[in-house]
């Protein structure tokens, strides 16, 4: 569904929402060194959205994101992808659904280093079940020409764009983007959200960022914010920014 | 475009565990054991019974003094021809007036030993000389074990060697003795022993140079076969009390159970369970197996 | 405790596999030196003890029959401090419970007991009383062999005639640690009896009264036994003498010494090289960690710690685990050592111990590791030191892979991503993937050498006893004898073919080399007992000459084509001039042959043999030994199967036994190795590889990446490992060879096979190893982690 910079999202109720959280709990350790990292946190995340979640370092956004993503399991509580139950799923199927639903960004990249730009694409691409082209993906996010170029000889911009098309090569329902932009200047920085935006715009991906900079959440279409390992409040923003216009 | 899938992963596993399978393999193929080698095929076998024996010649004739008297100086020396009626030598009575008396060869021969030399006073009936015929007159005597004599008989052909001229002279058993004494054997044991004389076949000039009372080795042959089926003796073994030997086909060696006949220590008589032209294990090991591998060792 | 210390421990328990498996290796190298010297040391001790508390002669003089009062013309020589003389002889001893008797030796004590040489050490029962001419004592090793106790009666032929006596008890001896069938070279307890008896009724038994039959020496320290020997030899040389011998060629000592140098060659041989496999892998483990950690070690600098206290901490670690191995060893070995020493003085049939611990070889081990762990720690720490605080801080750039990615590109082609990761971390540095495929080569090159070994074990055997003695049975005769007693065998039902001997003792000499053994004379043609090329092939007994065995013409520094000086101990004793003939392969003793009818007629006793082989029906073998049993010319009756067990046993116990150690620390250092080499990769590419699985990689893919460089690694040191053993090969089993024989090493493509398969089993195990710990990883960290 495209849609036009700056319009608004008609209210059109989606069928299934993207993820469900309910009564999500994660504890680290126990006793008195327990560490409460998620408190029984119910949500909804509805389809095709761009969600930001923000909230100081340790109030559970990371963790929410793991455990929806498959790569963590909750203490207590039940999440939901679509239909399918995240938290009865053994790791065989957790690794399958991150192969085949979830594309994950991370701040440092996480890009192999002995792999060319096509390449790294390509190893998301052999995998995928319904995989979109290495060259095409990388062109989505304007690295085209530099697909025989290692990581060493990316800037940390080009980097994680290369991560983007990696992870969008799977035509995944959704990217997961931990502090995407934390390890680059604004101007790169905002080009980065540019793309997520492209992303978000022409495959109809829906987008969960984390991040620290409050100035982010002017782009997405939700914004939770989380402290002390719950949610303190969900906005719904009527207008969504362009990311180039974003200011931090 | 979907993306063709590649899987070199599992492929190269799978070449890798290929390699190493092979690299196993060829280290680990059963080599085949080394071995000596020998033939089946057909000859003469003789089975002899081996003893020391000592030549002697038959009739020695024993020249002794007529009457008592001074014996002259005797000229003759032990070895010399000596022909019938020869002057040996005059005894002189003691009794002045007396004639000489003579001492005349009785026979033809050789002088085999002087008892007295002369030049003294005899004693009659005292030995003077031995005479015998060591050209004509020799034979051979052996003692055997009791148990060894039964299985011979007189006519039985003899191989004579170890005389000391080289050659292996023929002769045949003569006579047999009915009656064993006991002897100490050389290693020491109490054994019945039986004289068996021998008499030479061939003529005398084979023989030059043997004289009475020589060492010889004398092979009696108790049976022999012109063509028998021979197997080296050293490829039969006994397998839970059964002859048996390797036979080798196609570089592999198969236990075979043989019937065996007549050995001589270096060949053994084979009745059945090999044919002329079989190949077989000399000295097998007890590291063989029936079935197994093996190559020839290494002979250049 | 500083914090650096706190970080020292910690680290320390996150490597504790590694550590644990270095400090392994360490202590293992230690342990051995330690063990080795302490055993050594320990049997020398006691050995010199037990020699000194009972008196054992330095000089043994054998004569035929001499006069006590010569006793005292050896008294005077010089250099001699005190004499002894008794009354020796053969005896053939029945054993009821075997067919064959066995052959023994009478000793003479003195009617009071106590010798002045040569005591002996009473394990069970009393002394004979002089007043019971028919008491004896037994020596404990053949009474335990072959079920006899004090108070049993003992048959036994002496000089022909055959008597009863009585075993009033068992005693040991150190003329006597070991002892072997005369003509035999190894030893055998069950087969060869000593008695002692009282003097007067030996005497009489042997018709030696007046007389001895030995005499024993010891010497001044500072005496010069070549000429005090050679003064003994002329004075008894008249009465049959002239063969007077040193205790360094006593047999029973000089196979202790033999046993003894093995030790020690593995003692000094072995641990340096465990120690160099140790340093090589702590350093790996140390830099690696060290590049793990620069941001740490830059952070270290930026706060103003010194290079020397910062690379002064990660040296800490690698002493820590030098110093620990190196403990543990020690603790090990002197364990280990005192195990052994238990088991060797059994062996040796010590009747005590004297247990000394070398503190050298402490010293020695616990410096050497730390030597050879500082070398690496000094690698790293210039590492450290050329380290920029900023530069370590900064999150490192990717490796630069764009000169690797050329390489093979043309192959990369037809890989998928997985293989193209692990082509290109091959071959981006080559350096240090060198460096492992090295390392685990070594450890299989150790592996194949023992391997080599242990077939070189097998050949020996099965040279000596299928194709050089190929006979059923050996005989030995009381004196020489004559060709009609070689008839009266040959007449033996069941004897199929028998072959004369004429075995004498000599010297051999060639110049300044010298070696006292013996000849034997061989008939034309054997059969049974030969001479073998190194073709296999008899050699022919030559009319003049003499063949010697490869050990012995090596000796003596002498080829084919040279002259020999030989002097002869028997007969008419000749001194003889012969030409070597040729070289003969031999893996037992060092034996040389001549024709029997040239060695008799240089004797000048022509037609004399001193033994005989046979070969027998099976079938009937008992009716054999019972006629054998019978003969009193025969002395001795050896069973081929007999010999080569003992011939076993002697192999796998001893020093021989080391190779089953050494085979099991060989595969413990190849799996050290790989293990490393492993660990150190998965922790190299932790991040690399939870992104794989965050990606959607199953577990077993994501191994594949790292299990396939550690497979490349692996699957190149196999055959730089079989060539490495090659040579190593021939290292080893020159040193596992001794004078009583030797080990060829053997190139068979199943040791290769079998040492792959070592290695190929550390590999997998160590793979499975890292691959449980991968799948337990927890992603979410790793990921966290910046390297």
């Amino acid at each position: 569904m495209a849609k036009k910079a700056g319009s608004t999202k008609s209210l059109t109720v989606e069928t299934t929402p993207a993820f469900r959280a309910s009564g999500l709990t994660k504890v680290y350790g126990e006793g008195r060194t327990a560490v409460h990292a998620l408190r029984g946190v119910d949500m909804e995340i509805p389809k095709g959205e761009i969600v930001v979640l923000l909230g100081p370092s340790g109030s559970g956004k990371s963790t929410l994101l793991n455990i929806l993503g498959g790569l963590d399991r909750p203490t207590e509580g039940t999440a939901h992808f679509a239909d399918t139950c995240l938290t009865d799923m053994d790791d065989a199927a957790l690794t399958l659904y991150r192969r085949n639903h979830v594309g994950f960004v991370f701040q440092f990249y996480n890009l192999m280093p002995s792999l060319t730009a096509e390449e790294n694409v390509e190893l998301v691409t052999e995998i995928a079940r319904n995989p979109m082209d290495a060259g095409e993906a990388l062109s989505l996010v304007g690295l085209g020409e530099r697909r025989n170029h290692f990581p060493a000889q990316l800037s940390g911009g080009e980097q994680q764009r290369v991560a983007i098309a990696r992870a969008v090569a799977k035509q995944p329902e959704v990217l997961f983007c931990d502090e995407p932009t934390g390890a680059l200047d604004s101007t790169t920085g905002r080009a980065v959200l540019r793309v997520l935006r492209d992303v978000n715009d022409r495959l109809g991906t829906t987008i969960l960022i984390i991040t620290h900079a409050a100035a982010t959440a002017a782009m997405a279409d939700r914004v939770i914010r989380f402290a002390d390992g719950g949610i303190l409040e969900v906005t719904v923003n009527k207008t969504r920014v362009d990311p180039e216009e974003l200011a931090w | 475009m979907a993306q063709k899938r590649r899987r070199s992963r599992n492929f190269l596993t799978l070449v890798a565990i290929a390699l190493i399978a092979a690299a196993m393999a060829y280290s680990f193929w059963p080599k085949p054991a080394l071995v000596d080698l020998g033939a089946v095929g057909r000859g003469p076998l003789m089975v002899t019974i081996d003893e020391e024996g000592q030549t002697r010649v038959r009739d020695i004739t024993l020249v002794s003094a007529p009457t008592t008297g001074a014996l002259e100086l005797i000229a003759l020396r032990s070895g010399d021809a000596i022909d019938k009626g020869q002057r040996i030598g005059g005894i002189s009575s003691a009794v002045p007036g007396m004639l000489e008396e003579v001492i005349v060869a009785p026979a033809d021969g050789q002088v085999l030993q002087i008892y007295q030399a002369g030049g003294a006073m005899v004693v009659a009936g005292s030995p003077i000389l031995e005479i015998g015929d060591i050209q004509s007159d020799l034979e051979v005597v052996v003692d055997l074990l009791s148990s060894d004599v039964v299985a011979i008989e007189a006519g039985a052909p003899v191989l004579l060697g170890g005389w000391g001229g080289g050659t292996t002279l023929e002769g045949v058993v003569a006579r047999i003795d009915p009656v064993a004494t006991t002897r100490i054997s050389a290693l020491g044991v109490q054994e019945q022993r039986v004289d068996v004389t021998i008499d030479f076949t061939g003529p005398s000039e084979e023989r030059q140079g043997l004289g009475h009372g020589f060492r010889l080795e004398a092979r009696i042959v108790q049976w022999s076969e012109d063509a028998a089926l021979l197997a080296p003796a050293s490829a039969l073994f006994r397998e839970n009390g059964v002859w048996s030997v390797f036979r080798v086909a196609e570089g592999i060696a198969r236990l075979t159970p043989v019937e065996v006949g007549h050995s001589d220590g270096i060949h053994t008589e084979i009745l059945s369970g090999l044919g002329e032209g079989d190949v077989v294990v000399l000295y097998p090991s007890s590291s063989l197996v029936d079935g197994g591998a093996v190559a020839e060792r290494a002979a250049e | 405790m500083s914090p650096l210390d706190k970080k020292l421990w910690r680290d320390l328990r996150r490597v504790k596999g590694q550590a644990a498996a270095i400090g392994l290796v360490i202590a293992l190298g230690v342990m051995m030196q330690v063990m080795m010297s302490g055993l050594v040391h320990s049997l020398q001790e006691t050995r010199a003890e037990y020699y000194e508390r009972y008196r054992l002669a330095d000089i043994f003089a054998p004569v035929l029959r001499a006069p006590n009062s010569v006793a005292a013309q050896l008294a005077a020589i010089e250099g001699v401090s005190r004499v002894e003389t008794r009354v020796t002889g053969m005896v053939l001893i029945n054993i009821p419970s075997r067919d064959l008797p066995v052959m023994g030796r009478a000793l003479s004590l003195p009617p009071g007991g106590e010798p002045g040489l040569n005591a002996i050490y009473m394990s069970t029962g009393r002394m004979f009383d002089a007043a019971h001419p028919e008491e004896i004592v037994l020596l404990d090793s053949f009474a335990e062999a072959n079920g006899l106790i004090a108070g049993d009666n003992l048959k036994a032929t002496i000089n022909g005639a055959q008597r009863e006596y009585r075993i009033v008890g068992t005693a040991r001896s150190p003329e006597y640690l070991y002892t072997t069938a005369p003509g035999e070279l190894v030893p055998d307890d069950a087969r060869f009896g000593v008695i002692w008896m009282n003097r007067d009724a030996m005497s009489a038994a042997y018709d030696m009264v007046g007389a001895f039959g030995e005499a024993l020496f010891s010497i001044n320290r500072d005496a010069c036994e070549a000429s005090v020997l050679e003064e003994i030899d002329r004075v008894l040389k008249p009465f049959g003498g002239g063969g007077a011998y040193g205790l360094a060629d006593q047999y029973s000592n000089r196979f202790v010494s033999e046993e003894m140098s093995g030790l020690e060659v593995s003692a000094s041989g072995v641990p340096p090289f465990f120690l160099a496999v140790a340093a090589f892998l702590l350093y790996i483990v140390v830099s690696r960690m060290v590049q793990a950690e620069r941001e740490e070690i830059g952070l270290m600098k930026a706060f103003g710690y010194r290079n020397r206290e910062v690379g002064w901490h990660y040296m800490k670690m690698v002493l820590v685990i030098a110093v620990g191995g190196a403990i543990a060893g020690c603790l090990i070995g002197i364990g280990a050592g005192r195990a052994m020493i238990n088991l060797y003085t059994v062996y040796f049939k010590f009747p005590f111990l004297v247990f000394v611990l070398d503190p050298k070889a402490f010293v020695t081990g616990v410096s050497v590791s730390i030597l050879s762990a500082s070398i690496g720690g000094i690698f790293v720490m210039r590492r450290i030191f050329r380290m920029a605080p900023a530069d370590a801080m900064r999150p490192p750039a990717p490796a630069d892979y764009s000169a690797a990615g050329q390489v093979g590109a043309w192959f990369a082609k037809y890989l998928d991503q997985p293989s193209r990761m692990v082509l290109r971390r091959v071959t981006r540095q080559p350096g240090r993937m060198l460096g492992a495929v090295i390392g685990i080569a070594m450890g299989m090159a150790l592996t194949l050498s023992m391997i080599t070994i242990y077939a070189g074990f097998e050949r020996t055997l099965d040279l000596t006893f299928t194709v050089v003695d190929r006979s059923d049975v050996t005989v030995g005769f009381a004196r020489p004898v004559g060709e009609d007693a070689i008839f009266a065998l040959r007449r033996i039902p069941g004897v199929e073919v028998v072959e004369p001997t004429r075995a004498v003792g000599a010297v051999l000499r060639n110049g300044r080399f010298s070696h006292q053994g013996a000849i034997t004379g061989l008939t034309d043609a054997p059969e049974l007992i030969r001479a073998i090329d190194s073709d296999y092939a008899t050699i022919e007994m030559p009319e003049n000459g003499i063949v010697l065995a490869k050990e012995l013409a090596d000796l003596l520094g002498i080829t084919p084509g040279e002259m020999l000086a030989i002097e002869v101990m028997g007969g008419n004793q000749p001194v003889l001039e012969i030409p070597v003939v040729a070289i003969a392969q031999s893996l037992l003793g060092a034996p040389a042959y001549m024709g029997m009818e040239a060695l008799n007629r240089a004797l000048g006793e022509p037609g004399l043999a001193s033994g005989a082989y046979l070969r027998i029906d099976k079938a009937h073998e008992q009716q054999i030994f019972a006629a054998l049993r019978d003969m009193p010319m025969i002395a001795g009756v050896s069973l081929k199967s007999e010999m080569r067990t003992a011939f076993e046993t002697m192999m796998n116990q001893g020093a021989g036994a080391t190779r089953y150690i050494m085979g099991l620390v060989a595969f413990i250092i190849t799996f050290g190795i790989v293990y490393n080499a492993a660990r150190v990769a998965q922790a190299e590419r932790a991040r690399d590889l939870a992104s794989l699985r965050v990606i959607g990689f199953h577990r077993g893919e994501t191994a594949f990446v790292l299990l396939g460089e550690l497979a490349v690694v692996t699957l190149l040191a196999l055959p730089l490992g079989s060539l490495m053993g090659h040579f190593m090969s021939s290292a080893v089993a020159e040193g596992f060879s001794t004078e009583l024989y030797q080990i060829p090493a053997l190139f068979l493509p199943e040791s290769h096979g079998y040492s792959a398969l070592v290695v190929i089993a550390a590999a997998l195990f160590s793979g499975w190893l890292v691959k449980r710990d991968l799948d337990r990883a927890d992603i979410t960290t790793a990921l966290k982690t910046r390297e």
